[in-house]
């Protein structure tokens, strides 16, 4: 049996220091002219590679503006905070819940970190032994976070030390029913196991943020559709919404060279072009048709019961009420479907470069200004899906693909784990991979990989956010955009004709309330009509009542033979 | 059962009106919502995408709401509010699909009932269905609002549910947001407990300041206390139940860059 090897999930070149590799959760350092392996979490003492293997797959990599720190997040909450020099472990800490993405601020002496349930804390770059209650960080999490003992967790000592993974996996479970860390203080809120300091929170699953590059704002972007600006440090004042995606936003960019810009994109057919500061959008660039051919990875959507540690708020979606059980059995019947899920932006020498989730192309598209209309997105497919791409300093693209993927899952490695593009002055972007030389390259493709199991390779689960991001109320109807966008899509009036069709199913006890409804409802009509003012027809146009009348005449209709009796049995006093 | 017992009295025939008036009976629903939970909502994309002259047919367009009364339950606030503002639009937001349509067919009825009334017109109060939690950015525009009302929140009392509760340091800033410098947020329960998390937590967020109930009244506002403290169906039970509530008042004050 041939063996795998990790995908490369990160790549990171800056002048001046290695190239950083990131592949399931080892990361490698490499000269960029030789190629040579420096340092190699292979290499890493064992303690350390213990703790790797635990935290599972590195999901988020970044590096400060001196190149001295690199910050890991993988699939448990800890963060680990490494010397790039070396690649020295020099930390990791347990934060209150489980991270998602992270950044330094300019000066690198604080990390931003936003976690799955759209909190985002900042810590400082080192954890301060003063006011850590054990002088470790995840010696103390575990202390806090209620997880009952005799799992298998390790409640003592600095650093963790043996566990093997599929004990790792167990010991998740209980999380899900963790208390906010703060037993019986009634009143504690968002409280940091590791001296975190809360900078803002979304109701929502936060999909990303960034730091503006003058660091005085954060801009955080959720499942629901929202794009908050807010002060940094301060993030209780919110400066701006910019508020007209109608899907959930999991990639926002502020191209360097335009500061007031911001692009983002999500599950809607168009990227998305604002003037973040006032919220004002500049326009649209649609990508979904040019985009749509190369998503690969299809999903089924989410049932209620595959509900496990993907999401916290299970516990609450069990006790939800009866009301969408019919609608979420109707989407188990569906059959996978395509979800677009913008993936990464960027900017380069005027285009925007984009990827999408489970898609394997990379997309370019000119920059638009107000002069140009053109927005036409060139792809370059590479046959298996892009897991990240990033722009070298001499302006090649370096771009990583799950090569091990394969429609029916994990197959036989096939295909090159990076390709190098080039985009061409006229937008178009060109496979270099085999035309040029590249030590970095050769080693990446060869010796760099790292061997995993069946097992890791499972883990891995890049495609996981096709599943989590979309709503799980209807089905995506990313293909259908309502581009007559100055009329209200909704306003939010309850038409409620949902519930009556259960109601009516179930028998005869809805339709009581239902005609009882509809009594109050047709004497209002009638009163209205008695009145015959001119002033009140106005009123028969609003949805607010309109809406309603239809939903009730629904029901009257579907229950019709039962008015009668309702009437008589349900209130005598009112016949 | 006591509940088609009360309801009896409601109907006093003498009253032609009160037959317009739906019933609560007809509308009732589980006391709790999961604010979580992906509802199938129907929401304004932005604030700019609501057409409020459909909400409030017999006021000037350009109009926007002025108040807005968080989980208002089956209306009281709003609907007391709104002679006391003939001249204020006043949006009440309820989750739970069946409350919200009781109180929008009350509000259809008062309108009809009192058509041409030149202070309790109620062409001034309308209702949404909505998660506030997430999607109050979506219906006002930043400092839109002069008052806030959370009356008789769900307690969540678990602590594994706090966070469900409406008030919390992460929301705070998003109704920091909606309201205009020198709004006022009205805070009013009979959970002890809630009280207490609800001031602390406003008291501790940088936008916010107290202001007693003294003061409102001095600044005019008694009609509007008085009105949390009784107008709604959870105040009112409170009192027939001898309980106490809990009152607690801010004002959105502006912060320097640090």
């Amino acid at each position: 049996m041939s063996p795998h090897f990790f995908p490369y999930s990160h790549l990171k070149f800056r002048s001046g220091i290695p190239v950083i590799a990131v592949s399931g959760h080892h990361i490698q350092l490499l000269d960029p002219a030789t190629g040579t392996v420096l340092f190699s979490t292979l290499n890493s003492p064992p303690n350390v590679q213990e703790s790797l293997k635990r935290s599972g797959p590195i999901r988020c990599a970044v590096l400060d503006n001196s190149n001295t720190h690199l910050a890991t997040l993988a699939d448990d909450k800890k963060l680990k905070v490494w010397k790039l020099d070396g690649l020295e472990l020099l930390h990791e800490r347990e934060l209150p819940k489980r991270p998602t993405s992270a950044t330094f601020t300019a000066d690198g002496q604080t990390i931003v970190a936003a976690d799955k349930f759209g909190d985002v804390f900042s810590y400082s770059l080192h954890p301060t032994p003063g006011t850590e209650p054990q002088g470790s960080a995840s010696g103390s999490s575990l202390q806090n976070d209620g997880t009952p003992s005799g799992e298998g967790d390790t409640g003592n000592g600095a650093t963790p030390v043996a566990e093997t993974s599929s004990k790792k996996r167990k010991s998740k479970k209980p999380k899900i029913h963790e208390n906010p860390p703060a037993p019986r203080n009634s009143l504690a809120s968002h409280v940091s196991t590791s001296n975190g300091t809360l900078v803002l929170g979304h109701t929502s699953l936060l999909a990303c943020f960034l730091l503006t590059p003058d660091n005085k704002y954060i801009i955080t972007a959720d499942r629901d559709e929202h794009i908050r600006v807010s002060w940094y440090p301060q993030g209780y004042c919110i400066e701006s919404f910019c508020l007209g995606h109608t899907q959930f936003v999991s990639a926002i960019h502020i191209p360097s060279d335009r500061p007031d810009t911001l692009i983002s994109g999500g599950g809607d057919a168009e990227l998305k072009v604002w003037n973040w500061l006032t919220g004002k959008q500049k326009l649209d660039i649609p990508i979904l048709d040019s985009v749509k051919p190369y998503i690969l990875v299809k999903v089924k959507p989410y049932k209620r019961s595959a509900f496990t540690s993907a999401s916290k708020e299970s516990a609450d979606r069990s006790t939800e009420g009866a009301e969408d059980q019919e609608f979420v059995q109707a989407i188990d019947a569906d059959e996978s479907q395509t979800v677009l899920a913008v993936q990464k932006i960027r900017t380069l020498s005027n285009h925007l470069l984009f990827t999408v989730t489970g898609g394997s192309a990379l997309f370019s598209v000119p920059f638009p200004d107000d002069t140009t209309t053109n927005h036409s997105v060139y792809p370059i497919d590479f046959g298996k899906p892009v897991l990240d791409f990033t722009i070298a300093p001499d302006q090649r693209i370096w771009v990583t693909l799950d090569s091990n993927w394969t429609e029916d899952g994990v197959g036989p490695p096939e295909g090159k784990a990076i390709q190098l593009v080039e985009l061409s002055d006229d937008g178009k972007l060109l496979n270099v991979s085999s035309t040029s030389s590249s030590p970095v390259l050769e080693a990446l493709q060869k010796k760099c990989l790292v061997e995993a199991s069946v097992e890791e390779l499972s883990k891995l689960e890049f495609y996981a956010s096709l599943k989590s991001l979309p709503k799980n109320t209807g089905e995506y109807d990313g293909d259908e955009e309502d581009s007559g966008s100055v009329t209200p899509r909704a306003t939010g009036i309850p038409t409620n004709i949902k519930t009556n069709t259960r109601k009516h199913l179930q028998g005869t006890g809805g339709g009581k309330k239902e005609q009882g409804k509809l009594k109050s409802q047709k004497a209002v009509a009638e009163k209205k009509r008695k009145l015959g003012d001119q002033s009140l027809d106005r009123d028969d146009d609003m949805n607010l009542h309109s809406d309603n009348l239809d939903a009730s005449n629904a029901g009257q209709l579907r229950s019709g033979d039962l008015l009668v009796k309702d009437d008589v049995e349900g209130d005598p006093m009112l016949s | 059962m006591g509940k088609r017992k009360r309801a009896a009295p409601e109907q006093t025939p003498q009253d032609e009106d009160q037959k317009l008036l739906p019933q609560k009976r007809f509308y009732r629903q589980r006391a709790h919502a999961n604010p979580f939970s992906d509802h199938t909502l129907d929401y304004p994309k932005s604030p700019q995408h609501i057409d409020w002259q459909a909400h409030y047919p017999g006021v000037d367009p350009g109009k926007k709401p002025e108040y807005a009364d968080i989980g208002c339950g089956f209306g009281g606030l709003s609907i007391a509010l709104a002679p006391l503002f003939p001249d204020s639009l006043i949006l009440g937001m309820e989750i739970r699909v069946q409350v919200s349509q009781y109180v929008k067919d009350r509000i259809t009825a008062l309108r009809t009932a009192n058509t041409g009334d030149p202070k309790a017109h109620y062409q001034n109060v309308s209702i949404v269905r909505a998660n506030a939690m997430k999607f109050l950015p979506n219906y006002f525009e930043k400092a839109s609002l002069s008052a806030l009302f959370f009356l008789f929140p769900d307690p969540h009392f678990k602590v594994r549910k706090h966070k469900a509760r409406i008030i919390s340091p992460t929301l705070l800033a998003e109704y920091a947001f909606v309201l205009r410098p020198g709004g006022i947020v009205y805070t009013i329960t009979d959970v002890k407990d809630l009280h207490d998390w609800m001031r602390t937590h406003l008291e501790n967020f940088p936008l916010f300041e107290p202001v007693s109930e003294e003061e409102l009244r001095v600044e005019g506002k008694g009609e509007v206390v008085d009105a949390v403290y009784t107008s709604t169906e959870e105040g009112k039970k409170v009192e027939r139940n001898n309980g106490e509530k809990w009152l607690a008042c801010f004002r959105r004050i502006e912060v320097p860059r640090v």
